[in-house]
């Protein structure tokens, strides 16, 4: 059967035995990833990995299952047992698929496929990332071995399709080239890394620019030293700006909001912000990595402003925490296999400012740039923030010493009212994307 | 996994659950207890299969070449607002096969498992090697191994009914442990793992591993003030694991509301460097993080790890014995075989402050010309196996943990951890510690608010002094992530004084 024909077969069988209402996914795709090392390859990896979920609702009760074996016999089974399952779970008053007035394909173009990453050859892909590698470590003298250069690329198809007549069907393409290196000075061994990934193979970053990023951002890391306690400026890079920025996705979220897991819970309409500050969630942006037609439950795809001048306008919203909030779905539905529908971001960016990068740090007379932060360190509730952190120390205006092994604190309620200046310096590189920003004040934890 | 995740990491598959076959619905897995050659029920490949594809795989040539079968199931319930609101059941089938040439991997897997499928996996691993060979299959030999996990009474195979009353009584006792409580979500998960596994020396092995997961977690108010807490657990059991009465569902719940009710009273630690008492059971994270991953021998194979080329040196205070051993009973990280049907065994990694070695899978054994140690494992057919840790912990020390607590004038007690991070080359760690107390005068006072702390691994290492007599595993449902690949393992350390750990707290 076509992949089509699955879901009516799935969809009428599943009504018969019972169900009231049914969706199914299906997500098909061809996978390769090869690591290379020091000029030899360590590793080749090929798949094309396929699997469907069925979701069923009978009396306000739901059940998933899935499967990667699509044959009928299979499929049948599964059928029952979903239908089964649904039994036994709890009544949801707010259980069930969108209104059907409300599904349908956004009218955009979006270029999330590239037809030419299926006729890449291994040969050069190999080719490529052997070279990246070589570019990065010949940057510097002091770079003195290599965590590996890899390709990765995957060509998939999503379907989505339920049992009030939405079916969508769409391809993405994915390729991906990253660079990993350690340097080495007075027996300190330093790593850092820079990768490029697109749904167009044309548009990747090239390899020199790769190469020698992933090698300046591990060569800066030499000589690092800890820095003092004390309170200054924090000037956010884009990546760590990124970082953050997912934070306050989560928080954002319908399901994270009506589980009063949220510091921005009873916040809308609310100056919560600078009025610098405005966040963006477009689901479609052309040639955006988070961008699609539908979401994951049929709802066309939009863009959707979550704060605007400072003020929180929009949380992002499923059906069911749309209705669980007595508000309206944002389109933001996203789903796995086995997973119910629940609300995520897509191409998630703060807009930019008007200042430079290079303005930013030299506004700060004594304070620390922010290159990279580790562990998760956010209480949801709380807003509190607390990281490891690495970065340079910023004097005078001017970027000087690395500095590494302390932490940077504070609390993102405070930290979305204190960012002073914005950068003009958004790229859309990561589908949750910040420019430079800087941060008045915040607790640095060092000796 | 998440769509958008999966979109995003690229490398990350998202079909990793699977419905069983009809072929297997037959066989019930108790009737498989006995395991070995009863496994064709459930991978549908004889012999003879097996040595084909072997033969396909080496066809290009090669050192060794492994097939790896897994079929498992994972069903979950979720209850939040009293409400059971959804039930999943999923399985994953698969086949990976590996072709290894010197340290170089060609890799493949197919969710189908008919031969043509199968045989086109065994091929596209092939291309890693380029130099044709006649290859001569050795005979099967099943390889003998522990008996760690009971495997008659599956979860999976309990009614949803018996499950759903262990949630019920967990939401309960959250919900009515305080009127401060006002969400509570129970979280449960079963799975079982069937895997084979056969390689071109005639290594072949069978295991069904058991899993049971459980997790609540509540969000708590008084006032303006909010906080949420949680607490997991998980065991390589089957529901008599919630016999214990340690795992009750009551024990639970209460456990996780209790740190919520408590942290709204929470005070901003203070920052910079502190004298910190590790609490015992879950500060094993430490351990985890700043030795174990820097000793896994692909790291130091790689020259990546700052543990690299330092054994027999001194890597920690003499009060440090750190070791590796999956070979306890029911734990979350043991293991009957590693996936490369090697003996897990206790590792030493440290032993009083110096170190002794690394944990090994056959690759970085055989480029480092050392035993291997059972450490080779992987998340699913889907990866090769690499060096990963799988109960990790330190022994016990000479002091009683009131002595330990009450040497410090002023300190931190770190007693819950969410989890944390290293990087292996330079040996910096991180954690995230969410359930902590002020130490004044040699008692635990006020509770201190989510914190992060960092350290070099063998410079915190060098500071421990005092190790108590309380060694002991945390029973919590920890992950441990690497090079994409997600695995079950433990941790555990006994009451420990760290005389200086950088702490991220505000209170300046």
């Amino acid at each position: 059967m076509e992949l089509k024909q699955i879901t009516e077969y799935i969809i009428k069988k599943a009504l018969h035995k019972g169900a009231d209402e049914v969706d199914v996914v299906i997500s098909s795709s061809t996978r390769s990833n090869i690591d290379v090392r020091l000029g030899e390859i360590e590793k080749l990896t090929q798949s094309s990995p396929k699997g469907l979920g069925i979701r069923v609702i009978k009396n306000q009760k739901t059940a998933i299952t899935s499967t990667s074996d699509f044959r009928t016999e299979t499929i049948d089974d599964l059928i029952n047992r979903t239908v089964e399952m649904a039994g036994v779970t709890g009544a949801d008053e707010f259980a069930g698929l969108p209104e059907k007035g409300n599904m349908g394909l956004a009218n955009a173009k979006l270029n999330s496929f590239d037809p030419a990453i299926a006729k890449i050859t291994t040969d050069k892909k190999i080719a490529l990332i052997k070279k990246l590698e070589k570019i990065g470590m010949e940057y510097d003298k002091r770079i003195t071995n290599s965590d590996g250069s890899s390709w990765s690329d995957s060509v998939s198809t999503w379907i989505i399709a339920n049992s009030k007549g939405f079916y969508g069907e769409q391809k993405f393409s994915r390729c991906s080239l990253s660079l990993s290196l350690m340097a080495e000075e007075n027996d300190v061994k330093q790593t850092d890394y820079w990768y490029s990934g697109k749904r167009f193979f044309n548009q990747l970053e090239d390899l020199d620019s790769i190469g020698v990023t992933a090698a300046k951002r591990t060569v800066r890391k030499l000589g690092a030293i800890k820095p003092n306690t004390q309170n200054v400026p924090v000037v956010f890079d884009p990546q760590v700006g990124s970082d953050f920025l997912s934070k306050i996705a989560n928080v954002i979220l319908g399901s994270a909001i009506y589980r009063k897991q949220s510091f921005l819970l009873d916040k809308l309409n609310e100056q919560v912000a600078v009025s610098e500050m405005n966040l963006v969630d477009d689901g479609l942006m052309l040639d955006g990595l988070g961008s699609r037609l539908f979401d994951d439950e049929g709802l066309p795809s939009r863009v959707n402003n979550v704060i605007v001048n400072g003020v929180l306008k929009s949380y992002l919203l499923d059906t069911y925490t749309a209705k669980k909030l007595k508000m309206k779905s944002t389109g933001s539905a996203s789903r796995g296999l086995s997973s119910n529908p629940s609300p995520a971001t897509t191409n998630f960016y703060m807009k930019k400012g008007k200042y430079s990068p290079e303005e930013i740090i030299g506004s700060v007379k004594d304070g620390l740039y922010l290159t990279n932060v580790h562990w998760t360190g956010v209480n949801d509730i709380t807003g509190d923030y607390s990281r490891g952190a690495e970065g340079i120390w910023i004097k005078d205006g001017k970027l000087t010493h690395p500095v590494q092994e302390f932490t940077v604190a504070s609390n993102i309620l405070d930290m979305m009212k204190n960012i002073t200046m914005i950068g003009n310096d958004l790229e859309f590189l990561r589908g949750t994307d910040a420019p430079t920003f800087k941060i008045k004040e915040m607790t640095i934890s060092g000796k | 996994m998440k769509r958008r995740n999966f979109m995003k990491t690229g490398s990350v598959l998202t079909t990793g659950v699977i419905a069983a076959p009809l072929w297997f619905n037959a066989c019930n897995s108790k009737n498989l207890s006995k395991g070995e050659l009863l496994m064709p029920q459930v991978f549908p490949v004889s012999k003879e299969d097996l040595k084909n594809l072997i033969n396909i795989a080496l066809a290009n040539g090669g050192d060794k070449a492994d097939l790896f079968f897994e079929f498992s199931t994972n069903s979950t319930l979720q209850m939040e607002e009293d409400i059971v609101k959804n039930a999943t059941r999923n399985v994953t089938l698969g086949m990976g096969v590996r072709v290894v040439k010197g340290e170089q991997v060609g890799y493949a897997h197919t969710d189908d498992l008919s031969m043509e499928k199968l045989k086109e996996a065994a091929k596209t691993a092939s291309f890693i090697a380029t130099t044709p060979q006649k290859v001569n299959v050795a005979a099967i030999n099943a390889v003998t191994k522990k008996n760690l996990y009971k495997i008659d009474n599956l979860a999976v195979d309990i009614d949803l009914q018996s499950k759903l009353k262990i949630i019920k009584r967990a939401n309960k006792a959250a919900k009515s442990f305080s009127p401060k409580v006002i969400k509570s979500t129970v979280f449960y998960m079963d799975q079982m793992r069937h895997l084979m596994y056969f390689d071109s020396n005639g290594k072949y092995f069978t295991d069904i591993q058991p899993m049971v997961i459980f997790q609540t977690s509540v969000v708590t108010k008084d006032g303006d003030k909010m906080q949420g807490a949680g607490s997991r657990r998980a065991g390589r059991m089957g529901l008599d694991f919630f016999d214990i009465p340690t795992n009750t569902p009551e024990y639970i719940a209460r456990e996780g509301a209790e740190i919520a009710v408590k942290n709204l009273d929470a005070v901003a630690a203070p920052p910079g460097p502190q004298v910190v008492v590790l609490g015992p059971g879950e500060s094993g994270v430490l351990l985890h993080e700043a030795v174990g991953h820097g000793l896994e021998a692909d790291f130091n194979r790689k020259d990546l790890s700052n543990y690299a080329g330092k054994v027999g040196k001194k890597v920690a205070s003499e009060h440090c014995t750190i070791v590796d051993a999956g070979n306890y009973p029911d734990l979350r990280g043991s293991i009957n075989i590693d996936d490369e049907g090697n003996s897990p065994h206790e590792t030493v990694l440290v032993e009083n402050g110096i170190l002794k070695g690394y944990m090994h899978d056959e690759m970085s054994a055989k480029a480092m010309n050392l035993p291997v140690t059972g450490n080779g494992r992987k998340q699913s057919y889907k990866h090769p196996a690499i060096p990963r840790m799988t109960n990790t912990f330190m022994r016990g020390g000479k002091y009683s943990p009131e002595e330990v607590i009450g040497s410090v004038k002023y300190g931190i007690y770190a007693k819950r951890f969410g989890g944390g991070q290293v990087d292996i080359t330079k040996g910096d760690f991180t954690f995230g510690v969410y359930e902590a107390y002020l130490i004044e005068n040699g008692k635990l006072t006020t509770p201190l608010k989510d914190v992060t702390l960092i350290g070099n691994g063998p410079e915190v290492m060098r500071k421990v002094t005092m190790v108590a007599n309380d060694p002991t595993i945390s029973p919590g449902s920890w992950t441990c992530g690497k090079s994409g690949q997600r695995v079950p393992v433990s941790v555990g350390i006994p009451t420990t004084k760290v005389s200086e750990i950088t702490v991220g707290g505000t209170n300046s």
